[in-house]
């Protein structure tokens, strides 16, 4: 029966979603509940060919890019896979990792790297199926997954307040 | 000193998605080379920042309108909402309409024939529950007994070629007697109802049209009977429903 599958799915759904939405539970649970009803009324387009959890990932991730890009909320419009790296200057010893900078900072990621280092650190998906629920080939999945955590680790010495330079 | 480790291996390292021998070797080659060392460490804390984030998500008690049944009805009270807002698109077209095959305050048979149609449509459409007294399934059991009620044979169209369902029929009291009332869904939930009684064909071939609060016959006389097509449609989709069922209904008569 799709209720009892689906129902088992649902914490797991909501975890991820709130990590896209960088911590807003109100949005991560309407993204939850479009993506369920999306879910049930194509349940018989599923056919058990791919994992529920996978498919049910996929689902949540489209609708989510969907608002982000009806939103205008993309921090820019260049290619996130044509961005030089950013050089990663290693931080300094013993610095303590404040989460709530760290949602802060994933907030200000790129949806298509904040995505990516969702599904392989949160999720815990091999990178095949990250290519997978994101439609993207390894190679993009790789560049993203490596631009993104140079990006996180960026943006979390800039906002540490550890880091701020004192003249 | 080691051979430099790419950076595939080192992600894939933090990801835990290497082998023994892979984490082995990574561990000796980043003891080695601290700089690098001090860039996994942090990949580590932000896998573990996320998990200390928002694995608490996960024994959060599930909202009730997250749960599928909740989900199953407000998708159903979407469609409905969505068939209201064409409902109430139309009701405006019907206001400002009025053309000459428009049975507004008429008091022909096929008005009276509307009038009892769009009654009997409003009332059982939306009842959700029970719609209908005898389901679809039993087609043929029910043609035979309302036949029997009406006292004229009598077949139930099929409109599955045009995506509505048959829901099922039930027996209803109309002006002169019994009238028949069967239901028909598609699949985004709209329903149309085909009202049938008793009445005397005056010998129009017309299709006459009848509209009430967002709901549209579509009406005329064959044979013995007088029938109605109702549904929250706007006419040029209503009329060739109204015209299948009325071929339908007329193959059925000389069998």
């Amino acid at each position: 029966m799709a209720d009892s599958q689906i129902e088992a799915q649902i914490p797991g759904l909501r975890r991820y979603a709130r990590a896209l939405c960088a911590g807003d539970a109100a949005q991560a649970d309407d993204l939850v509940q479009d993506c369920l009803e999306r879910a049930l009324s194509r349940w018989a387009s599923w056919r058990g060919e791919s994992e529920l959890r996978l498919w049910l990932l996929a689902i949540l991730r489209n609708l989510w890019l969907d608002e982000v890009r009806r939103r205008g909320a993309r921090p820019d419009l260049v290619d996130v896979d044509d961005c030089p790296d950013s050089l990663a200057v290693p931080p300094s010893q013993g610095q303590a990792l404040v989460l709530r900078d760290l949602a802060g900072a994933l907030g200000r990621l790129a949806p298509e790297q904040r995505e990516v280092l969702v599904l392989v650190g949160l999720e815990g998906l091999s990178y095949a199926q990250v290519a997978q629920v994101t439609g993207t080939p390894m190679g993009t999945v790789m560049s993203r997954l490596k631009r993104g955590r140079d990006r996180l680790a960026q943006l979390m010495r800039e906002d540490g307040p550890a880091l701020r330079r004192v003249k | 000193m080691s051979e430099r480790l790419g950076d595939d291996e080192l992600h894939a390292y933090v990801d835990g998605l290497l082998d023994q021998d892979g984490n082995d070797r990574v561990e000796a080659w980043l003891a080695d080379n601290p700089d690098q060392a001090e860039r996994v460490r942090l990949w580590q804390e932000h896998n573990d920042g996320l998990r200390r984030l928002f694995d608490p998500v996960l024994d959060e008690p599930i909202p009730a309108r997250l749960l599928p049944a909740a989900i199953r009805s407000r998708s159903w009270r979407n469609r409905r909402l969505l068939a209201l807002r064409v409902a109430a698109a139309l009701a405006l077209v019907l206001a400002g309409g009025g053309g000459g095959w428009w049975l507004r305050g008429q008091s022909s048979t096929e008005a009276q024939v509307a009038r009892e149609a769009l009654a009997a449509h409003v009332v059982y459409v939306a009842d959700q529950r029970r719609p209908v007294e005898v389901p679809g399934s039993e087609r043929d059991q029910m043609a035979t007994w309302l036949s029997k009620r009406l006292g004229a044979k009598m077949a139930v169209p099929d409109l599955s070629a045009s995506g509505y369902q048959l829901v099922g029929g039930r027996l209803l009291p109309a002006e002169n007697g019994a009238a028949a009332l069967y239901m028909y869904e598609n699949s985004l939930g709209q329903r149309l109802t085909l009202y049938v009684r008793r009445a005397v064909d005056d010998g129009r071939k017309d299709l006459l049209f009848q509209g009430r609060d967002g709901t549209l016959a579509g009406v005329w006389t064959q044979g013995p009977f007088g029938c109605a097509l109702s549904g929250p449609l706007p006419r040029e989709d209503l009329e060739p429903l109204a015209r299948l069922v009325w071929k339908q209904m007329g193959t059925a008569r000389t069998s």
